[in-house]
């Protein structure tokens, strides 16, 4: 409410005041052309189904940070490749998605947020599809906990219930086994928010790795700093970043191979964290996607699909 | 007291973008629109002068001229603290130059009576940094151009303001009112107009005016009323360099060939 008030008086950090202007004329945090927010689905090997135009069984709300940031496009792309080899019948929005607003309403800018959300709310009205799949908690929560009061009403999965439902009925299985230590970084509004703690620990451990968990984990987890809008304004100098506390939280752990993350953000934050706090090549921060798209062997397995066309186009 | 500001709706481009089937500007879907970047900052100046003063005492009065679509610029002035706005638009003022905008937002003056009038520096898109002085020279007023600190008490006959000079020197001067400031960037911090408070200003009045309200000729605004006529707008080949070699009179003759390619 005292953030709200600010909006309405005016007053707030100029670096946010840009992305709320650009959130307002584009439809993204990212200042980017509607016509880019696609461009990440190009060069994945097929179509993703537009589900402006035809039925999908799964709706994929990319946001914003999947679509525009290069290393979240990087796992977006791992992760339509991943559904598309399960066997997913899902679509994407393409130009007509815009911001889903989670983190315009909670820097407080309700106005910006509701315009939003009727926007999505009325492009989804024309769209056939069972439910909503969203790699992004931020999305996730305002979609599932938020749209309802404006009379969006539907079911909402995060990317990492529907990994866990696919690797339980077999539709993707894990033949690779991986031998790395890892840990799993709680995004809060997966996590705290919306109790999403065993599902992605599940898919970790179907992939084989040996998991320890962080000394803040489930409840008391502790925010990459890039949450509540945080991650459009630059921490002010002289403090520790939030992101930096995390991963020597993580870094305390011997022997560790990989901080696996599972949010958009929280892996800007903590990659950004892992270099400006000097772990750079003693762990890696990866995506809970990109872990079990490993133990799928998915690569291997887009390389010999590409070869077996290969060939039929030959003969 | 009055301030009044003009304001102008300015085109930004996307990274790629086309243009138009005339070649005389860019394709309006390939562009953002927003307030003028420069208006900003005089908007909020006249705002802060408004708010330091006794209330009611100052009116700030936003004017554009433009289309129809201009009307939310004039709403996120409004939405900020300006008391009305007037848009000026028929479709007989398409294609007015500079001078032609600053022939019309003169005659709004006329009719509006203010003690000042803050302008943008120069706009975002075309640049030509001339609406706010010949705005001046039209009316015959003193102006200050790309003011950067502006002190004024309203009541009082005449103000001092700052100006940035190059090379690191600044200029401090006093007017007399009535006047004109051009206003650069950085003289303040903009504030920031919440959606909220954009569509609550809707409350607040726009009067809408055409040249024929403001007694002008058809002759004095759109094509027909400007001497500058955009001939084609273009991106120039980059990096297009060529060593001209010979002697003297065969390196003359190629730029003279140059010049005559160029010419067209």
């Amino acid at each position: 409410m005292m953030r709200r008030s600010l909006v309405e008086s005016g007053d707030m950090d100029p670096m946010l005041q840009k992305t709320l202007d650009a959130v307002n004329k584009s439809g993204n945090s990212f200042n980017e052309s509607r016509r880019k927010r696609p461009r990440w689905a190009k060069d994945i090997g097929f179509d993703i189904k537009d589900a402006r135009k035809e039925p999908v069984d799964v709706l994929w709300f990319v946001g914003d940070f999947a679509s525009f940031d290069p290393r979240s496009q990087k796992v977006s792309k791992t992760f339509a490749r991943l559904l598309h080899e399960a066997g997913v019948d899902f679509g994407i929005l393409y130009e007509d998605e815009t911001t889903a607003g989670n983190d315009i309403r909670r820097v407080g800018e309700e106005g910006l947020f509701q315009t939003l959300a009727e926007g999505n709310i009325a492009t989804l009205a024309e769209c056939d599809f069972k439910r909503i799949v969203t790699t992004d908690p931020h999305s996730y929560n305002t979609l599932k906990n938020e749209y309802p009061a404006f009379g969006g009403n539907y079911r909402v999965d995060h990317a990492s219930a529907l990994l866990k439902e696919l690797i339980d009925s077999g539709a993707v299985t894990l033949p690779k086994k991986l031998d790395y230590k890892v840990t799993y970084h709680d995004p809060c509004h997966l996590g705290r928010f919306n109790k999403g703690y065993d599902p992605p620990r599940a898919a970790i451990a179907g992939t084989g790795v040996d998991f320890v968990e962080l000394p803040r984990s489930r409840d008391n987890s502790f925010c990459c700093g890039g949450g509540g809008g945080r991650v459009w304004v630059p921490d002010p100098p002289g403090v520790t970043k939030p992101g930096e506390n995390r991963v020597r939280e993580a870094g305390a752990i011997a022997g560790l191979d990989m901080l696996v993350v599972n949010c958009p953000k929280c892996m800007t934050m903590l990659e950004d964290a892992v270099k400006t706090a000097g772990f750079e090549g003693k762990f890696q921060v990866k995506e809970l996607i990109e872990l079990v798209a490993e133990a799928m062997d998915l690569d291997e397995k887009a390389a010999a699909a590409a070869a077996a066309e290969l060939i039929q186009e030959k003969v | 007291m009055k301030i009044l500001v003009p304001v102008k709706r300015t085109a930004s481009l996307d990274d790629e973008f086309e243009m138009r089937d005339d070649g005389r500007d860019v394709d309006a879907d390939f562009c953002e629109y927003d307030i003028n970047e420069f208006d900003e900052f005089s908007v909020e100046e006249a705002i802060k002068i408004k708010e330091a003063a006794a209330e009611g005492a100052v009116e700030v009065v936003v004017v554009t001229v433009g289309s129809e679509d201009a009307d939310e610029v004039l709403r996120k002035c409004l939405a900020k603290g300006a008391d009305r706005g007037i848009r000026v638009w028929d479709d007989a003022m398409e294609g007015s130059d500079q001078i032609a905008i600053a022939r019309i937002l003169a005659k709004v003056i006329e009719r509006e009576q203010p003690e000042l009038v803050l302008t943008g520096a120069q706009s975002s898109d075309h640049g030509f940094a001339q609406t706010g002085i010949a705005l001046a020279g039209l009316l015959g007023w003193p102006h200050g151009a790309v003011v950067s600190f502006l002190d004024y008490t309203p009541g009082s006959a005449s103000l001092s303001f700052r100006r940035e000079l190059e090379g690191g020197l600044e200029q401090q001067a006093s007017i007399a009112l009535p006047a004109v400031l051009t206003i650069q960037l950085g003289i303040n911090r903009p504030r920031y107009a919440s959606l909220r408070g954009i569509r609550q200003a809707s409350a607040k009045p726009v009067e809408e005016l055409t040249h024929g309200d403001l007694g002008l000729g058809d002759d004095q605004v759109g094509e027909a009323g400007s001497l500058s006529h955009v001939r084609r707008m273009y991106v120039p080949e980059r990096g297009r360099s060529e060593m001209i070699e010979g002697t003297p009179a065969q390196q003359a003759s190629r730029i003279l060939q140059i010049i005559r390619e160029v010419r067209g």
